[in-house]
């Protein structure tokens, strides 16, 4: 009996134990898992997940000079629908039941008619279809859309795109990647290979079913985003110029309008535009895929003359105050060289004369006649013509000078003066800012730095680069001040581009179309470039119009190209003026030393009081003729900025008034609060003119004080009396701004 | 066989146990309910007092007011975030208020006012202050307080007050300590225009938008144009930084884009 007992209290107390005993273990383990390992365990588990998504890469950024982003990879939807219900879940209702209705909803949200959403609606072959295109990568304003109308059947899948924030934004030098992911034109297809990134790759064991096995994975190599492509192009320039290229575009018509911004002392380009364009978001009837400023190739005209004055004057040809006679030059078996005013010209006059009339008979005399046709290639072969400047973009022309081409002599005479042969624009600008940086060639580029994505780490960084030096800075300086006075003095060709406050130079370029051999009547290139400001220049303009349809097609350069030319030139140079990069070197430094306490003074001596503030960097107002400092403003602690001014009051009553006259109105309320006087009447606005207390009458508390202010920048003269009472109603009007209760 | 005579005699005296300790269960439970009652027909399970700190601009009883809050209410129903939620919501001068119970009866609101940006004057001269959200706190004029923030003159889209208000709070002190006037004059391709007077005597023509970052310029850009010997005038920090002296203004009058 007992051992029977016995033998069952030991075997529960056994069987009792393990089990509580397996249940701690399993609450330890559990209590384990979820503490002590569980950061560890995260990470692992984000891992596989980031894994999965990594193998994409992620295209590079493109951004400008100042790391503005003009194309980066943003999320994008894909519109899907599910069209037949689920075989093994008859419940589940989700799929798109009435076609018709779906696709009258969709159509207005999505940009696509709706018998072609219908139609993808009513496939039967399918379970499930994208709703191309218009649903196809929508950005995520679009999706939101789609989403709110809840339809059935409608999903959305999430995918990456190409963004373009700005649009129609220096299109053709950017280019576009299409919604496939190829890179189309411009930079993102030159500089694609930096861009693209490394796909990432991932093998792992699978089981007989095609499921991956856990710790399976056999070989993992993440994906490489692809680099940031840093441009020298300044997004504010560049707007200026896309602001110039709409006007122009809007008010007339004309084949194409093209401008480039360069900085001729380094080769770097700030903004190149084109009309027509297009939107790289959503390219659509493109008219011309290659940049007109690289690849066109067209006759230069009269902007071509600088390059033979330049080498004229290195050739000591030239002498500016030689006469010679202007109208016609006649060249044996050939039509004669005519001058542009039907060859009537203006008599014997100085080649400066010549210059600044743009005549072409000058030209030839010193090109032609002069030079000679060795002597003459050799410059215009030094200056880059007939060859690519390498400008990192695709499809450079290379114009169709070519020195070992057999030319006959009307045919040299014309190159003098720019006929007879093709260069592109990207040619000339090089070209003319060798004369505006003083001789020196200088590669024209684009790519300023290519980034670490990640660490944003310059892994490659492209600097300004000399070809060769073409002339000597002091022809460079005699070439820049006869283009001044083209553009400055009376009989100049290019008085219409002058800018009052700017020393402008330049040259304008008017040549004939010509089309199979033949020049065409009424079909002109107008052409401007000019650089600024004269002795130093700091930015080259360019600016050609192709085929303006107007009354005076000649006449192209003054009415269509000048506008251009001086809005972007006056607004860039404003821009570069003060422009906070220029000061960024030593704008740290100052900020340091900038700010200052407000130290306490109540109960201190005068004396004290001012040693202490000069210490602190702080003016000091003192009001009353006390000892002793009564109140202070402001109050002890506060953070100012050192030259500030502070006022200290000495008495407690009967204080002579201050001057008030130049101080602001939040000075005149922070003085009145210290010495307990009302303001009451304030009239205009800025700084103070008038006050109703004279200074150095005594004032007591409760005294009310009336001021007259005005801004500086119309400098004293009273606002006249109608437009003083306007401002008064409009600051009635700001009376209904919310009130809170 | 012994063992089933056993059995019975075990339970009797289980049962008696069990009566015992059912009476002292039902004693037990009937005291504490008795105490249940009492506590809350005392006084001591009713607030007390109410105190408000740390407003200076609102004053306590509309504090008080808008908590809800009322003396002999049940302390223990009082709840913390529902009182400061109510209070908040209703007073838009006040950013947080913390309650604090201490037991028994008494009730402490520790109020945060929301830190102000700027005064609002109108056209008759009364200041307003204009919180870090852009409202005007209009029941709260200010007539004797020290004028230590910038003044908004004018201001045409009170939209556009909350945006600024903001920016207004992101700026650094030192340089906020040196605006004079705001105003907002909106011309029709820049809706966000600012015009600004300085105390050091320059106007500044800036935006809405990023303003913080713009006017973070002021300071450093002054400095420079003083090293280079400039004289005042207007300064430009938008997208586009630039100077003008006040004299060039004025003989070519409207060059500016």
């Amino acid at each position: 009996m007992k051992d029977i007992r016995k033998k069952i209290n030991l075997r529960t107390f056994f069987i009792g134990g393990l089990f509580t005993l397996s249940f701690f273990a399993l609450i330890f383990r559990t209590f384990w898992i979820q503490y002590i390992d569980s950061p560890e365990l995260l990470v692992k588990a984000k891992d596989t997940w980031e894994r999965s998504s990594a193998l994409n890469p992620k295209r590079g950024e493109i951004v400008d000079r100042n790391g503005q982003v003009l194309a980066y990879q943003g999320k994008a939807y894909t519109v899907i629908a599910r069209l037949k219900p689920y075989p093994n879940d008859k419940k589940n209702t989700n799929y798109v039941s009435n076609p018709e209705e779906t696709a009258s909803k969709l159509a207005p949200i999505l940009d696509m008619p709706k018998e072609k959403i219908l139609q993808r609606l009513m496939r039967k072959d399918v379970d499930q279809v994208e709703i191309r295109p218009g649903g196809w990568k929508v950005p995520k304003e679009t999706a939101d859309k789609v989403k709110e109308l809840n339809l059935p059947g409608i999903g959305l899948y999430e995918e990456s795109r190409r963004y373009y924030p700005y649009g129609t934004f220096a299109s053709h030098v950017i280019g576009y990647t299409n919604l496939d992911g190829e890179a189309k034109m411009g930079l993102e297809r030159q500089m694609d290979e930096q861009l693209r990134g490394e796909k990432g790759s991932l093998k792992f064991r699978k089981d007989r079913l095609g499921n991956q096995l856990p710790g399976g994975v056999e070989s993992y190599k993440p994906a490489k985003d692809g680099n940031k492509v840093v441009l020298t192009l300044n997004h504010q320039i560049q707007s200026y110029v896309e602001d110039a290229l709409n006007q122009a575009d809007a008010k007339y018509k004309m084949k194409s309008v093209s401008v480039v911004v360069a900085d001729p002392n380094t080769g770097q380009i700030l903004a190149m535009g084109s009309r027509p364009s297009f939107n790289p978001n959503a390219p659509k009837d493109i008219q011309n895929f290659t940049n007109p400023v690289v690849s066109a190739e067209f006759e230069p005209g009269s902007t071509f003359k600088i390059v033979t004055l330049a080498a004229a004057i290195e050739e000591k040809e030239f002498n500016a105050n030689e006469y010679y006679k202007s109208g016609t030059y006649k060249i044996k078996g050939s039509p004669p060289v005519r001058d542009h005013n039907r060859g009537i010209g203006w008599g014997w006059i100085t080649f400066k004369e010549g210059v600044k009339r743009s005549s072409n008979v000058a030209f030839v005399i010193l090109g032609y006649d002069r030079l000679k046709k060795d002597r003459l290639f050799s410059y215009l072969q030094k200056f880059g013509f007939g060859g690519k400047t390498g400008i990192e973009l695709p499809h450079e022309a290379r114009g169709s000078f070519d020195p070992n081409r057999k030319y006959y002599p009307r045919d040299i005479a014309s190159i003098t003066f720019g006929q007879g042969v093709t260069v592109t624009a990207i040619q000339q600008v090089a070209a003319v800012g060798a004369i505006a940086n003083g001789g020196k060639l200088m590669k024209p580029y684009i790519v300023k730095e290519i980034r670490d994505p990640k660490t944003n780490e310059v892994i490659q960084e492209f600097k300004p680069q000399m070809v060769r030096r073409v002339v000597s800075e002091d022809t460079a300086k005699q070439v820049r001040d006869l283009l001044d006075a083209v553009v400055n003095e009376k009989h100049g060709t290019g008085q219409p581009f002058a800018l009052p406050g700017y020393h402008v130079a330049g040259k304008t370029g008017t040549a004939q179309v010509a089309r199979n051999g033949h020049y065409v009547r009424g079909k002109y290139i107008n052409s401007f470039i000019g650089f600024a400001p004269k002795d130093k220049p700091r930015l080259l303009v360019y600016v050609m119009v192709e085929e303006p349809q107007i009354d005076t097609p000649s006449a192209g350069g003054k009415i269509i190209a000048a506008p251009i030319f001086k809005s972007v030139m006056e607004r860039s140079l404003q821009y570069l003026k003060l422009s906070p990069d220029e000061t960024d070197g030593h704008t740290t430094e100052i900020m340091g030393d900038e700010s200052t306490v407000m130290p306490d003074l109540i109960g201190k001596n005068v004396s004290q009081a001012k040693q202490i503030l000069g210490q602190a960097g702080l003016r000091a107002e003192i009001l009353g003729n006390g000892k002793t400092i009564v109140r202070q403003y402001p109050s002890a602690k506060a953070e100012l900025t050192k030259g500030s001014a502070v006022y200290i009051l000495t008495v407690k009553d009967g204080t002579q008034m201050p001057n008030l006259t130049g101080k602001t109105l939040r000075e005149v309320m922070e003085l009145a609060s210290l010495l307990d006087i009302q303001v009451t009447g304030i009239n205009g606005e800025g700084y103070v003119i008038t006050q109703s207390i004279q200074p150095g009458a005594k004032v007591k508390k409760g005294d009310k004080l009336a001021v007259t202010l005005a801004p500086k920048s119309t400098t004293g003269a009273a606002q006249p009396e109608g437009e003083k009472a306007k401002k008064h109603k409009e600051e009635s009007g700001e009376q209904n701004i919310k009130t809170a209760n | 066989m012994a063992n089933i005579e056993k059995i019975p005699r075990l339970r009797k005296e289980n049962r008696k146990k069990r009566t015992n300790r059912q009476l002292l269960i039902l004693l037990l439970l009937f005291f504490l309910v008795l105490l249940l009652v009492l506590f809350f027909q005392s006084s001591i399970s009713r607030v007390q007092d109410i105190s408000v700190t740390g407003a200076q601009l609102v004053s306590p009883g509309e504090v008080i007011k808008q908590s809800h809050l009322h003396f002999d209410m049940q302390y223990l129903l009082v709840n913390k975030e529902k009182v400061a939620t109510s209070i908040v919501s209703a007073i838009p001068a006040i950013e947080s208020v913390e309650v604090r119970k201490t037991f028994p009866g008494k009730i402490e609101l520790v109020v945060k006012e929301r830190p102000r940006v700027a005064f609002l004057m109108n056209n008759r001269g009364e200041l307003y202050p204009v919180t870090n959200k852009g409202v005007v706190l209009r029941q709260y004029p200010s007539s004797d307080e020290m004028v230590d923030k910038p003044i908004i003159r004018l201001w045409k889209t009170e939209q556009l007050l909350p945006e600024f208000a903001e920016q207004l709070d992101k700026l650094d002190p030192g340089i906020r300590r040196q605006i004079s006037e705001i105003r907002h004059e909106p011309t029709k391709n820049n809706p966000d225009r600012l015009i600004l007077f300085m105390k050091d005597g320059f106007e500044v023509h800036t935006v809405i938008q990023d303003f913080a970052d713009n006017m973070a310029w002021y300071p450093s850009f002054v400095q420079s144009l003083k090293r280079e010997g400039k004289t005042e005038g207007i300064i430009n920090l938008s997208e586009v930084k630039w100077f003008e002296p006040y004299k060039q203004q004025q003989t070519n009058g409207n060059k500016q884009p």
